[in-house]
């Protein structure tokens, strides 16, 4: 299929067919780019006018609805004045319309315009509402102005009556009824005024009425207050006329005020209308600008895009044609006259491969088929010549193998004499056999083993030298082997004499061409005295309680010797040939391959492991050694050995010794109780006397005591309980020996220099007496009349493991002829007795400038208990 | 007059016992009791309560020292000086949980317990 769709693509029809199919897409392709660019230039002009017509039409429809606006606010400029309702239907109506209006615009600018005139328009009407409300208040004022004018005039009219009918003087009453009149006027006159303020508020300014009102209204208070000293009923009316007047003055002045700032807010709110008309004029021209240049740039691109259609056109037919061009050229006029000429040349007898179209078409089958032809007739004039080389060739190489036969006869013949040397000087045996197992050849070392000459072996089978045990052996050996491989076996043979000798046989079986046995040679090793040894060693091994394992370098058991069965974790069988990992517990398999690594380098490696050998543990201790060959590695031989009577042994000696060792501390401590309690009784047996003497002397023996009991308080806690640490002992004993001079020591310090030495307990005690007697004589004697003083102790080893204590204080001394062995207490005398007798060390002693005290001594006399 | 501290002394050795108290006494403290089991001296505790109790671990009785304390500190917050002439950690752990609590390691000197007590007391 594949090889056909490849046929396919190189065939001339093809490649034709694919050239118009080119084309014909090259131009499709064209004419879809031309419809697609005049559909895209349509719509490009469609979406510019519709866009451009919608925002005419949306600023027209702006204009108007803002113009119905602007005819409404003027309407309610005129109209609003003492009218509340209408006011507030216009100004909800007004702010809809509005809000509307900003909505349905899309131009920001006029958005922003929009919203101005509304904040604007808001404020005129919230004032609209309050000079609405003012002139409300206003208009009451008035009213009660009125009423209380007339109720004032009532009040004089009746005054005036009630004196007239009492006969009284009613003049002053009189004047007042004239003056009420005036005040009337006044009043109306100001409300006139405020009516022509109120009709005139939209278009001047109100100050002009307002200063007429406020100067009537001054000049009324000023009439109105010459009543103040009347009776009390018509001066309490003028209050009341003065207060009212007041509140409309009140009033009046924040009506101006309002109605001014009403007149300044009008003037924002029709500048920020004319704002907003420019602005949609101002947009009307822009857009007018920009549809004309629109038109403008469309027409340049669908001229541009013309323009590069038709140079597309252009290219592509100038390209199509060149490229049928080069296609007839190729497929047709080069082929053709390519074969044409290469006719010709075979013609003339030009024979030789020659490939110049290299083409998979049909042009590369035609020039294929020509080549196959040339080629043809090439093979058979070359063959032709080749058979008779050929025949040439043979005829040489027969006169050659004829000189190499006679060659090789003569090296047989020098072979068989290098082989017969060979044999009979060899010190192994040789034996040579027919097929029938008949003697053709020995030499001398076989003849010396059996003990007869050669003539007598010849023509005698093998069989003929052995038992019928070995016969049999050998029957096997030598007529059932197929194989012309080495086979060692063991005989044993008899000699001359019938003696047994121990044989191994190296043999060989040998057979002709087509298989058929045609005899044998084996070449013969006396071994009798290597299976002496063997046997020797054998026997060794069997007189061991050790097993013996011996492995392979790939760590297969190939051997294993033991006397007691019982001891293996397997049967002995079992191991061999098996890997150690295959069938010994892996963690003894651990331990092994952790120890082969070294017996591998050439060393012997031990260790131990548990096994449960017929349902109990045993332990077993292993050596492994490794096995040489060439002096490489080659296998290993491991001796092991049941330790589990050795273990349990030293498992009872453990807990011997701690019991023993538990039993012996106990000891200490009891004994260092017992001394306390000595020391106890002593110290209270001595508080019943008052002698000084005897409580010295107590003292003395009780420290002696604590020095021995701080040995075995020591030996409590040592770990091999016969040493002590000297150290330690001193620092104790002597803490001891100050805190019993309690008084003296504060004035005597004690400086030390101590070394770590241990110090079996024998040595201890007595160095202990020692250390305590001198310091306390020094306590006692050597600072008399309360004197201060030191003490110097230093306590250190020699190379020679001497021990050296050196204890020195700058006290008095001894007195002068003073022989401290013969003239000393009973305490210093032992101090020397301990040190030469006991100890057998040496004690020096020097008086100068206090006592220098010197003791050496070598801690060898007893044996380690421990 | 100084008021005298009541020392309670629980120790098996008789003669130690007896020099201590001698010593306390001498430093002008009152040894109130004197006992040679712990039972004793839970009971004695029961009774009357001490200032201070020193208190030997090893006794005579079915109960050692720190059972002892164990018993008296139920119930009080008398302090309680363990002394033992035995080193061992286990007898140092248990005794370290009976609070509050000196552990001193015998033999015991009377220049030992005097600056302790002055601490207690103090």
């Amino acid at each position: 299929m594949k090889k056909k769709i490849s046929k396919l693509s190189n065939s001339l029809i093809t490649k034709f067919i694919l050239m118009n199919s080119v084309v014909f897409l090259i131009l499709i392709s064209t004419s879809f780019m031309i419809l697609y660019s005049s559909q895209h230039i349509k719509k490009m002009l469609d979406k510019t006018v519709t866009k451009e017509f919608s925002i005419v039409l949306e600023n027209g429809e702006m204009s108007r609805e803002l113009s119905r606006i602007v005819s409404r606010t003027t309407i309610l400029e005129s109209t609003f004045f003492g009218n509340k309702e209408l006011l507030k239907e216009e100004k909800s109506e007004l702010i809809k319309q509005i809000t509307d209006l900003e909505k349905e615009t899309k131009n920001p600018q006029v958005k922003i315009n929009l919203d101005n005139f509304k904040q604007k328009l808001l404020i005129c009407l919230e004032q609209y509402s309050e000079l609405n409300t003012l002139n409300y208040k206003i208009e009451s004022a008035q009213s009660q102005l009125e009423t209380t004018i007339l109720s004032l005039e009532k009040v004089i009219s009746n005054k005036t009556i009630d004196q007239v009918l009492q006969g009284e003087n009613s003049s002053i009453l009189e004047q007042l009824s004239i003056l009420t009149v005036g005040y009337q006027e006044t009043l109306h006159k100001i409300n006139i005024l405020y009516t022509k303020l109120c009709l005139n508020h939209f278009n001047s300014s109100c100050t002009d009425y307002e200063t007429q009102i406020l100067d009537l209204m001054d000049n009324l208070l000023l009439r109105i207050r010459t009543l103040n000293a009347s009776e009390p009923e018509i001066s309490k009316h003028a209050y009341l006329i003065q207060t009212n007047l007041e509140t409309y003055q009140k009033y009046l002045i924040e009506f101006t005020n309002i109605a001014n700032e009403l007149q300044l807010q009008m003037d924002e709110v029709n500048l920020e209308k004319e704002h907003i008309f420019s602005l949609l004029e101002k947009i009307d021209s822009e857009f007018s600008e920009s549809a004309e240049n629109m038109r403008e740039n469309a027409s340049i691109i669908i001229g541009r895009a013309s323009k590069f259609v038709f140079l597309l056109s252009f290219v592509i037919i100038v390209l199509l044609t060149i490229y049928s061009l080069k296609f007839l050229q190729t497929n047709f006029v080069y082929p053709m006259k390519t074969i044409i000429r290469r006719i010709k040349s075979i013609g003339s007898g030009d024979l030789n491969f020659k490939k110049e179209l290299k083409r998979k078409d049909e042009w590369g089958l035609i020039e294929d088929a020509i080549n196959d032809m040339a080629s043809n007739r090439k093979q058979a004039e070359t063959d032709l010549q080749a058979a008779i080389q050929q025949l040439q060739a043979n005829e040489q190489q027969l006169k050659a193998s004829n000189q190499q036969l006679m060659a090789n006869e003569e090296m047989l013949i020098i072979s068989e004499k290098k082989y017969r040397k060979l044999i009979s000087t060899s010190a192994e045996g040789f034996w040579m056999i027919d097929a029938e197992a008949k003697t053709i050849d020995v030499n001398d070392a076989l003849c010396k083993i059996l003990g007869v000459e050669r003539e007598e072996i010849i023509g005698k089978t093998p069989f003929d030298f052995v038992d019928e045990e070995n016969s049999k052996i050998f029957k096997k050996q030598i007529f059932k082997s197929n194989t012309t491989e080495q086979r060692f076996y063991e005989i044993t043979l008899k000699d001359k004499n019938g003696n047994s000798i121990q044989t191994l046989f190296n043999a060989t079986s040998q057979f002709d061409s087509k298989g058929n046995r045609i005899g044998s040679f084996a070449f013969i090793t006396d071994v009798s005295k290597l299976k002496q040894t063997e046997e020797k060693l054998k026997s060794i091994l069997r007189s061991m309680d050790d097993m013996v394992f011996v492995l392979d370098k790939n760590n297969i058991f190939i051997d294993v010797n033991t006397h007691n069965n019982n001891n293996l974790y397997l049967d002995p069988d079992n191991f061999i040939g098996k890997k150690h990992s295959e069938i010994i517990p892996k963690h003894i398999d651990d331990l092994y391959n952790k120890a082969i690594v070294n017996v591998k380098k050439g060393k012997t490696e031990e260790y131990e492991y548990t096994l449960e050998v017929a349902d109990e543990i045993h332990w077993f201790a292993l050596k492994i050694s490794p096995i040489l060959k060439d002096n490489k590695f080659d296998g290993s031989v491991s001796v092991v050995r049941d330790i589990t009577k050795r273990k349990q042994i030293e498992e009872q000696i453990k807990k011997d010794l701690k019991i023993k060792t538990a039993l012996i501390q106990e000891i200490y401590h009891r004994t260092k109780n017992n001394m306390a309690v000595i020391t106890a009784m002593l110290s209270m047996e001595s508080r019943r006397s008052n002698n000084e003497f005897v409580n010295s002397t107590f003292k003395e023996v009780i420290n002696k005591i604590k020095s021995m009991a701080l040995v075995h308080q020591k030996l409590y806690k040592a770990k091999d309980l016969s040493n002590i640490n000297l150290r330690e002992y001193v620092e104790d004993l002597l803490a001891l020996i100050i805190q019993s001079y309690e008084l003296l020591s504060k004035k005597i310090h004690i400086n030390y220099d101590l070394q770590d030495i241990n110090i079996l307990f024998d040595s201890a005690i007595p160095l202990g007496l020692i250390i305590s007697e001198l310091i306390s004589n020094i306590f006692k004697h050597a600072f008399p009349k309360n004197q201060e003083g030191e003490v110097f102790i230093r306590l250190y080893i020699e190379d020679d493991k001497t021990i050296n204590l050196e204890i020195f204080d700058n006290g008095v001394g001894f007195p002068d002829n003073f022989d401290p062995r013969k003239d000393g207490s009973m305490g210093l005398v032992s101090v020397f007795s301990i040190a030469e007798n006991q100890l057998k060390g040496e004690i020096s002693v020097k008086s100068e400038n206090g006592l220098k005290w010197h003791i050496r001594i070598k801690d060898d006399k007893k044996k380690e208990r421990v | 007059m100084k008021n005298k501290k009541n020392i309670l002394i629980v120790e098996d050795e008789v003669m130690l016992s007896a020099w201590l108290k001698m010593q306390l006494e001498d430093e002008g403290y009152d040894v109130c009791g004197n006992f040679t089991s712990g039972e004793e001296a839970v009971e004695f505790v029961q009774n009357r309560e001490p200032d201070l109790i020193l208190m030997d671990i090893n006794l005579v009785g079915k109960i050692d020292g720190i059972e002892a304390a164990e018993k008296i500190t139920e119930k009080s917050n008398i302090p309680i000086i363990f002394m033992t002439g035995y080193e061992e950690p286990e007898i140092y752990e248990r005794a370290q949980r009976i609070k509050p609590i000196v552990f001193l390691t015998k033999p015991i000197e009377i220049w030992d317990l005097k600056p302790i007590f002055e601490s207690i007391f103090s």
